[in-house]
């Protein structure tokens, strides 16, 4: 068959409106691939069908077109991708950062303030160790001044020119204790310090310098002297003390 | 244009089925209206239309035929299926001829087309029926003959020189709407 015959048999239109064999079928494309006029011809049978149904167009229902896309959209699965279970999923390596990053600085917080606690607490019992060890002494003098054998010495001014002036020594020679009332004696002269004496067979032999403000503020501990006659409170230069008393302010017999 | 929407078809990008819809929506209802007589219906068998649009586009292949040629026979075939379905076929009669061109009180023709209506009407009665048939409501061959009284042997013949009076008529138009175009406007101011 020539190209004229070919495109005068009515083949062509047939293929544009779908209305052929297989076989035609095939043998339209094979001519259209093979002769540009075939092309052209059929091009010019499929737009004027297409005039003909544009000249026919009736405008679809307001929504029809919304409708279509949402059928479309759902189709490509799109929207799944959006689905909360997938943004849960997306989230959550998030969240659990976050999460262990808050309960971290509360942590952190908390131990800071435990600490703090804890510090208060030891404080409170250092302090209260302080008042027991304290209390434990108190008990220790008053069991002291309790005891028959315990003896009260009063200094008294050795000039005794003034009665006002005095200090107390607790000397008890069974337990081996002697104490200085610290309360009862007067400040020492200005820049003078006092040093406590024990006099045996009429010599004196120093027993330290007074702690004016001592640890327990009352009383102090002097080295037991056996055999002490008396006690006297000399007024020093040196803050250390001398080898021998320089001024005698106080004195007591035993 | 045509290029555009086959390259976002092909590529699965779905506004492309938006941008059909407006270029192509219109004739492929009038068509798919043509088929199955009912605007439910025909809202229908457009969503699936366009639907299996959607779902085939890696089969069109533009070397076998224009975008529109594909989408008309989709459209055609879907509606055809919808009313065997619903056995519309035996009820319906061939209800007018005319409905092509003279659509009386019809949604076949598109009355905005001014011009149209004539180029088409001034077709043969018998050619008219022709196109109608096979291609507004996708008769086959045989059924054609059957409904118009051509011999099965001459449809084709009968179907080429249909199209090419239409081509004719149709290249011809553009003087026609001028001159129709001219004589309202002359009417208009004298």
């Amino acid at each position: 068959m020539d190209i004229q015959s070919f495109l005068q048999s009515g083949l062509l239109e047939s293929y544009v409106l779908n209305q052929c064999t297989p076989e035609e079928r095939v043998e339209v494309e094979r001519m259209a691939a093979a002769h540009p006029e075939v092309r052209t011809e059929l091009q010019a049978i499929e737009r004027t069908l297409e005039q003909v149904a544009f000249a026919n167009a009736v405008p679809p229902p307001a929504g029809l077109k919304e409708q279509i896309l949402q059928r479309v959209r759902a189709e490509s699965g799109a929207p799944t991708i959006g689905t909360p279970r997938s943004r849960l999923l997306n989230v959550l390596p998030w969240a659990t950062a976050a999460l262990l990053a808050l309960t971290l600085v509360v942590q952190v917080r908390e131990k800071n303030k435990l600490n703090e606690q804890v510090a208060v607490l030891q404080t409170r019992l250092t302090d209260c160790e302080s008042q027991t060890q304290q209390q434990a002494r108190m008990q220790e003098i008053i069991a002291l001044l309790r005891d028959r054998d315990t003896r009260t010495i009063i200094l008294n001014d050795a000039r005794g020119v003034d009665a006002k002036v005095a200090a107390s020594v607790w000397h008890n020679p069974a337990r081996a204790k002697t104490l200085l009332d610290i309360n009862s004696l007067p400040f020492p002269p200005g820049g003078k310090h006092f040093q406590v004496w024990a006099i045996v067979d009429g010599k004196p032999v120093s027993m330290g310098m007074v702690n004016v403000r001592g640890n327990d503020g009352s009383w102090q501990e002097l080295p037991f002297i056996q055999n002490a006659q008396a006690f006297a409170i000399s007024a020093e230069d040196n803050p250390n003390g001398n080898p021998t008393p320089t001024v005698v302010v106080l004195v007591g017999k035993v | 244009m045509q290029d555009q929407y086959i390259l976002r078809l092909k590529e699965q990008d779905q506004s492309v089925i938006g941008d059909l819809y407006d270029a192509y929506g219109g004739a492929l209802h009038g068509v798919v209206l043509r088929i199955v007589q009912s605007p439910e219906l025909a809202q229908q068998v457009l969503q699936d239309t366009f639907l299996k649009v959607w779902r085939n586009a890696a089969t069109y292949d533009s070397a076998k035929g224009r975008l529109f040629t594909w989408l008309v026979n989709i459209a055609r075939n879907t509606a055809i299926d919808a009313t065997r379905s619903a056995q519309f076929r035996q009820q319906r009669k061939t209800d007018s001829v005319d409905a092509l061109v003279h659509s009386p009180g019809g949604h076949a023709l598109n009355p905005d087309h001014i011009g149209i209506r004539d180029l088409v009407g001034r077709l043969d009665e018998k050619y008219r029926l022709l196109i109608d048939l096979m291609y507004f409501q996708g008769y086959t061959q045989e059924e054609a003959a059957e409904e118009t009284g051509i011999p099965l042997g001459t449809i084709k013949t009968r179907l080429r020189f249909a199209i090419g009076e239409l081509r004719r008529l149709f290249g011809e138009g553009l003087p026609v709407l001028l001159a129709a175009l001219v004589t309202a406007l002359f009417r208009l101011f004298f």
